[in-house]
């Protein structure tokens, strides 16, 4: 056990467990977010994706010790339902969610990509989120909402 | 090793979806299932006990459904102002009440109850604008409880579309009996007439005296209806008053799920809970053959906050059904000290047997008839045939593969001896009185105290399109766990248990043959249909094609009826497989007489049939929708072309139940390689009266996208010994790059008054569709699916 620091959302936290936990499971279980889903622990599906220092990473397989002291944001972080974030509000205009088990994965990618690449192109888009998965085929809608995240056409 | 809580042979209950209601579709059998038993005392609201909270903000804010949130902060009590309250007694509440299904508050809202949870699709969208039309009340006051047998009525499980007729049946007529019965209420308060009043948003005022009103809490809160649910429609507004049926209203529940707001049942948390894993061999096996020799609890002995170990199941070595429940699981203080352990845990079963090399031909030698059924002499028909095709199709087991591996919270409470006191179990099942049952049996729990000390609260969860995704084992886990320690815990399924251990779509086969005249009119047509599990559809009777016979028969061969692997509906169960083999086959007989094949299937179809007509309607409009160029396929223009990458389209009819569909889909098809890359698909539907286009649209653009996936690269696959196909590299779902673009053309038909559901009906035309677009573009003939690379190359070299 070691105590490492994390940054989450904005609030630094002090957490003591084995330095090789996936961060998934400190987000969930012990800083009680719902953003991050479980969805396969092997970075296959994309449904756990949190974004560190701007970029998107799959927290089901990244040790805790590796990300101390680097800025984590969550779903969490970018709005609520008081206050959506923009990605978030384009994704409710097109209903673009279903079960919504994956939607986590596929906000926070594509906030990071975006950030990234402001004026991409649909082919582009569709590119970024080629390791995130849908089981419900929301993916017309997902693209529909990022392009209108990015003032593109819905 | 210690077998901390053996249950021997419990036989579990299944997962089944309700022939009756599923195959009669609609109007809903009232009657069935989870019959009544006597007596309101579950939700007594003259006793004034046992009140629990229903988690929403009060009227006017934004409706919320709930599985029963805050019960386990609030265990069976606590205090609202909803006037849905909690089991104070044993029975569940009776299926023809209006109160079992729907509940004024003191704060003026409407609380609507049932145990048809929403499996992600929106379903409770429904719900909400039938009780908001039908009882005049705003929707923003009214809330959804899904799927709390602590506080529902047992109306089954939700399969085969049944929400949408359900609701559409059920809790319609019981939303126009409330308000019948407030009118009544009303009229006697004022000294009127029902029919001299009138409501707003759930206030009920004199016409002509608008000062007089009275709101429905006043009338009602606090009290019961005592109105049973009328068996007609009698009562229910015409469908030209309509003002929030057919409406693109926005789903509930989507908002708080972008947000990291919504609590699936992944998220439950409850205080002193712990993490389980369950250890099972590593895919199922032929009959889900799990026979434990040994746990070596040494190799874990260096797991930091491990508290137990736990060996669960038919451990006596009973093979056959219920092998699925057996486990071995380990509790720790931390998950991922669970994942540790779990991993580390030297845990030996017996070898499984040998699952047969050819799974269809295995298929073709233990198939046992189950039902035939004969329309004229088919033999005499095909003897004056100008031309007889045959064709045989095969289909593959296929995964539900939800995106979340499944996850459950058992909290069972035991007394000094270690007897159970009580049970409750989180779960997003399908089927919560299933899985409440199954807990029970779990825990030796008489079965006269089931509803006393079993409770099922459902929670969101991640699609499960059919059922049994793993949601019900992983609930039993949950409960035999928390029981081996008195505490919650809180189980979740590694990916390849969610994989190699839910019950699959079962694998078909088919064998076709058809006799058409010199004019090229069907006039003998046979189908032959063998699966792992009970089918009856047969696609060629949808067609008026003169003679013909369909014949179905389901495996057999194992002493205990068991299916190779665990098989379970997956949406449209079976139909997406019929309809590949009969719809390839139509555009095989069209090819053959050189017809285009849009033109083939109208001939076949009857105008006067109303069904027939219902589906000459949806492909006519597909073809247009999508500017279907008249001529026969393959497309001439590539006959001679061979080679680089070539475009076609083809179209497929899959009708279910009363719900008409119609598909068009354009493929790219790259000669070389033999990969397909979906372009477009246009979806003509019909389901009779539309309740929200919005979700409709959203549910067509699922299906084709999940389908589509399907025909080209999904198949269960085995070593020899077990299922290997356990993540989504070996059973590859398709990527953000390779889908269809979707275009759905509604056709509408409110004078029906009633519509069927859409949750599946999409599906059943995709595979085939897809399989005579790749025809069209290259002239190739695909007959097992999936769609594969390797297949194409077979069939395009077979050209």
């Amino acid at each position: 056990m070691s105590v490492i620091s994390l940054k989450v959302n904005g609030r630094t936290y002090p957490v003591d467990v084995d330095p090789e936990t996936p961060l998934l499971y400190i987000l969930r279980n012990d800083l009680n977010l719902n953003g991050p889903k479980f969805g396969c622990g092997l970075g296959q599906c994309g449904a756990c994706t949190v974004i560190v220092e701007g970029e998107a990473i799959r927290s089901c397989i990244t040790a805790v010790a590796l990300v101390g002291g680097f800025e984590i944001t969550t779903l969490e972080g970018l709005g609520s339902t008081a206050k959506m974030h923009p990605i978030q509000q384009a994704f409710l205009d097109n209903h673009a969610a279903q079960c919504g088990y994956c939607i986590n994965g596929f906000i926070m990618q594509a906030k990071a990509f975006v950030d990234a690449n402001p004026s991409p192109t649909f082919e582009q888009i569709a590119e970024s989120l080629v390791g995130n998965l849908c089981r419900c085929g929301t993916h017309q809608r997902i693209l529909a909402a990022i392009q209108q995240y990015t003032g593109g056409a819905a | 090793m210690r077998k901390e809580h053996y249950i021997p042979n419990a036989t579990y209950e299944h997962e089944n979806e309700p022939e009756v209601l599923y195959e009669n579709g609609f109007p809903i059998n009232l009657s069935k299932p989870g019959q009544t038993k006597a007596g309101f005392a579950r939700r007594d609201f003259l006793k004034g006990v046992g009140v629990m909270v229903v988690g929403f903000g009060v009227a006017g804010s934004t409706a919320k459904i709930t599985g029963g949130s805050t019960v386990e902060a609030a265990g069976m009590t606590g205090a609202a102002g909803t006037g849905v309250e909690a089991a104070t007694a044993l029975a569940d509440p009776p299926i023809d009440q209006v109160d079992s299904y729907l509940v004024v508050g003191q704060d003026g809202g409407v609380t609507i109850l049932t145990s048809l949870v929403d499996l992600g699709q929106g379903i409770s969208q429904q719900y909400i604008q039938w009780v908001a039309e039908e009882m005049e009340v705003s929707m923003a006051r009214i809330r959804v409880i899904l799927g709390d047998t602590g506080l529902v009525a047992n109306d089954g499980g939700m399969f085969g579309s049944r929400a949408t007729n359900l609701s559409g049946a059920k809790f319609r007529r019981a939303a126009a009996a409330a308000k019948a019965k407030l009118l009544e209420l009303a009229g006697e308060r004022f000294g009127v007439s029902p029919s001299d009043l009138t409501v707003h948003d759930g206030v009920v005022s004199v016409k002509t005296e608008a000062t007089k009103s009275v709101s429905y809490a006043e009338l009602i809160a606090g009290k019961r209806f005592d109105v049973e649910i009328p068996s007609n429609f009698e009562g229910t507004k015409p469908w030209q008053e309509y003002k929030i049926i057919g409406q693109p209203i926005s789903r509930v529940d989507i908002p708080v799920k972008l947000t990291g707001e919504e609590e699936y049942v992944h998220d439950v948390r409850l205080p002193g809970m712990l993490y389980g894993r369950a250890i099972r061999p590593r895919g199922q096996s032929l009959y889900q053959h799990s026979v434990l020799l040994d746990v070596d609890e040494s190799s874990v002995a260096d797991v930091k906050g491990l508290v137990k170990i736990v060996a669960a199941g038919h451990l006596g070595g009973v093979q056959g059904l219920g092998g699925q429940f057996n486990f071995v699981g380990v509790i720790c203080e931390r998950e991922e000290q669970a994942v540790e352990a779990a991993s580390k845990l030297k845990v030996t079963w017996a070898e499984p047997p040998e699952i047969p090399a050819d799974l269809y031909q295995h298929l073709l030698a233990v198939g046992r008839t189950t039902s035939t059924r004969q329309n004229g002499d088919l033999e005499a028909a095909l003897a004056i045939a100008d031309k007889v095709l045959e064709a045989t199709y095969t289909f593959p087991f296929q995964a539900h593969a939800s995106m979340g591996s499944v996850a459950a919270v058992g909290d069972v409470k035991l007394d000094s001896d270690g007897k159970v006191v009580s049970a409750q179990a989180w779960s997003s099942t399908q089927a919560t009185h299933t899985l409440r049952n199954n807990v029970r049996l779990a825990l030796g729990i008489p079965a006269d105290e089931t509803a006393d000390k079993v409770r099922v609260l459902w929670r969101w969860g991640a699609g499960s399109y059919g059922s049994n995704n793993g949601n019900p084992i992983v609930g039993v886990d949950a409960a035999v766990m928390s029981a081996a320690v008195g505490r919650p815990v809180k189980v979740q399924w590694f990916r390849e248990d969610t994989h190699g251990w839910e019950s699959y779509g079962p694998i078909h086969l088919f064998k076709i043959k058809a006799g058409l005249d010199a004019s090229g009119n069907v006039i003998a047509y046979e189908f032959d249909s063998w699966g792992a599990t009970a089918n009856n559809n047969s696609s060629g009777e949808r067609y008026k094609f003169g003679r013909g016979s369909a014949t179905f028969r389901v495996m057999g061969g194992n002493p205990t009826g068991g299916t190779f692997f665990l098989t379970a509906p997956l949406r449209a169960p079976s139909q997406p497989a019929t309809t590949f083999a009969s719809e390839s086959f139509i555009d095989e007989m069209a090819a053959a007489v050189s017809a285009d094949p849009v033109q083939f299937r109208l001939r076949h179809l009857d105008p006067a049939d109303p069904a027939q007509a219902r589906g000459m309607d949806v492909i006519a409009a597909a073809a247009e929708r999508f500017g279907w160029d008249t001529r026969p396929s393959p497309n001439p223009a590539h006959v001679a072309n061979r080679s680089g990458v070539v475009r076609g389209r083809g179209i497929a009819y899959g009708p279910r139940s009363q719900a008409y569909v119609a598909t068009v889909m354009e493929v790219e098809v790259d000669q070389a390689t033999g990969a397909v890359r979906p372009i477009r698909a246009v979806v003509a539907h019909d389901i009779g009266l539309i309740v929200n286009p919005e979700s409709l649209r959203q549910q067509i653009e699922g299906q084709v996208a999940q389908t589509t996936s399907r025909a080209l690269w999904e198949e269960i696959k085995h070593d020899g010994r077990r299922v290997s196909t356990l993540d989504w590299l070996s059973y590859p779902y398709l990527k953000m790059t390779e889908f269809p673009r979707v275009e759905s053309v509604l056709i509408n038909r409110p004078e029906l008054g009633t519509g069927s559901g859409a949750g599946e009906a999409a599906t059943v035309s995709i595979v085939g569709a897809v399989a005579n677009a790749i025809f069209d573009a290259t002239g190739a003939r695909l007959r097992q699916a999936p769609f594969t690379p390797e297949r194409v190359l077979e069939a395009l070299n077979a050209r």
